[in-house]
């Protein structure tokens, strides 16, 4: 992975800033890849996260937080980019490719990761995860959106909340 | 469904390079074991040290209920109009959310004009509200004898600037005579559902008009379509269907159509030609 150029003013290339997860777990990353959160991008701007201090992240937890910064890394050239106009195609399909592959995980890691990329305010992952729960109820009838997502079975009175909503809209279940 | 869900490869690599043990859901196991076993087996394995992971995929369930609101009005907005409506039927915290999936102002927009309004006003507080916005559904009801012709062109243009997906018009008391049309060539292209009450169908703007791909529903009650207009109408529309006329003059009126699924016609004047070879048998 190429460093960007111009980062966060002079000290921007290749800093490095340290995060600390819930379960007090260090994680070494590019400041660039980093500040593709929002919210951790006014601390590295101000200058935190160096040296042996360290960004602490009580709301992930060490699994998310290596799954979140392993976005951040493949992403973070692009975005230093600026979006990336002058971005190839082939990188474009091997984000692509990545961003498919990544989100393709077990629902209990995508509920963190949308929680996460919440918290953090990283915008592309916010998308990434919000498709893919999307992709997960497109096309299905209520009952197979509930299975999938994992909902119980619904109760009687959910079912006749379900089915006076059916009559409402039929032809959204046709 | 609940057994692909079952069969499904658990671990990734995270967890095992963390030494996170996965366990099938608690929603999945329930419906094998009963429930006090369930509960007993969970326990265990939270005694060997699983701590909050416990039962991930069921807690899943309330999980994904429980998002911030804008949260799942961001996963709402990734998805067509139908499916959006679909999953009102998940949970109470869903029920109306997708009705504001497009944020501002509001992702349906009820227009009533009622006798006492004057028509262009409320026209003019509609289209000066600002800058158009994408709409799921649009629904014009007219009680009100001052309404023009341009009124309603206007009104209607609004919806099809906004691609709504859902479009429902409605004139209350219009007079058979009147010279209120609906032109359904210049309505919205992500047209799914249209539903027009008390109003006549025009038959202009069908030379060189493009289809309506995403049409499927159509539901005319009390309108007038010449039997010719109503061929090139749905010859724009490979994909509707659902067709329902309700004290409609369909005299000659033929239906056709090769994704035709559902014809209703309820008390209607005149003779419906149904051409059964054209029409999809379920």
């Amino acid at each position: 992975m190429a460093a960007p150029e111009s980062g966060d003013g002079n000290n921007g290339a290749a800093r490095m800033v340290t995060l600390i997860s819930s379960d007090n777990t260090r994680f070494e990353v590019e400041a660039a890849a980093a500040s593709l959160s929002q919210t951790l991008q006014l601390t590295i701007l101000d200058g935190g996260g160096g040296g042996g201090d360290g960004i602490p992240l009580p709301n992930v937890d060490s699994a998310t937080l290596s799954k979140v910064l392993e976005y951040c890394i493949k992403h973070a050239p692009a975005a230093a980019n600026g979006g990336a106009p002058n971005a190839t195609a082939v990188d474009r399909a091997e984000l692509e490719r990545f961003d498919n592959e990544f989100v393709n995980i077990d629902q209990s890691v995508l509920y963190s990761l949308i929680m996460a990329a919440h918290n953090l305010e990283i915008e592309g992952l916010q998308s990434l995860v919000a498709k893919k729960v999307a992709d997960m109820i497109k096309g299905k009838s209520p009952m197979e959106i509930r299975r999938t997502l994992g909902f119980p079975d619904p109760t009687p009175e959910e079912q006749a909340e379900m089915n006076a909503h059916m009559l409402e809209y039929g032809w959204a279940y046709e | 469904m609940l057994g692909k869900l079952l069969e499904r490869p658990r671990g990734n690599g995270l967890c095992e390079e963390l030494g996170i043990e996965r366990q099938p859901a608690m929603a999945l196991e329930s419906d094998t074991n009963s429930d006090g076993g369930a509960r007993a087996k969970r326990r265990r394995v939270d005694e060997q040290g699983i701590q909050s992971k416990e039962g991930a995929e069921a807690v899943l369930v309330v999980r994904i209920s429980a998002l911030p609101v804008d949260l799942r009005q961001r996963i709402l907005t990734h998805l067509p109009l139908k499916d959006a409506i679909r999953t009102a039927a998940l949970a109470q915290e869903w029920r109306d959310l997708w009705k504001s999936r497009w944020a501002h102002p509001t992702s349906c927009r009820d227009i009533r004009v009622l006798p006492d309004d004057i028509p262009s006003k409320v026209l003019r507080l509609l289209v000066e509200s600002g800058p158009r916005r994408r709409l799921d559904c649009f629904s014009l009801v007219v009680d009100n004898k001052k309404l023009r012709p341009q009124h309603l062109k206007c009104f209607l243009a609004y919806a099809a600037e906004c691609r709504v997906e859902g479009l429902h018009v409605e004139l209350q008391h219009c007079k058979p005579d009147s010279n209120l049309t609906f032109h359904f060539p210049l309505s919205s292209r992500r047209l799914v559902h249209l539903s027009l009450r008390g109003i006549n169908i025009g038959s202009t703007f069908y030379k060189g008009a493009q289809p309506f791909y995403a049409l499927e529903v159509i539901y005319l009650d009390s309108v007038r379509i010449f039997p010719s207009t109503f061929k090139k109408l749905m010859a724009l529309c490979p994909h509707v269907h659902t067709l329902d006329l309700r004290r409609c003059h369909c005299s000659k009126l033929l239906m056709a159509g090769s994704n035709l699924r559902s014809i209703t016609i309820v008390e209607c004047y005149g003779m419906v030609n149904l051409d059964l070879d054209a029409v999809a048998v379920p």
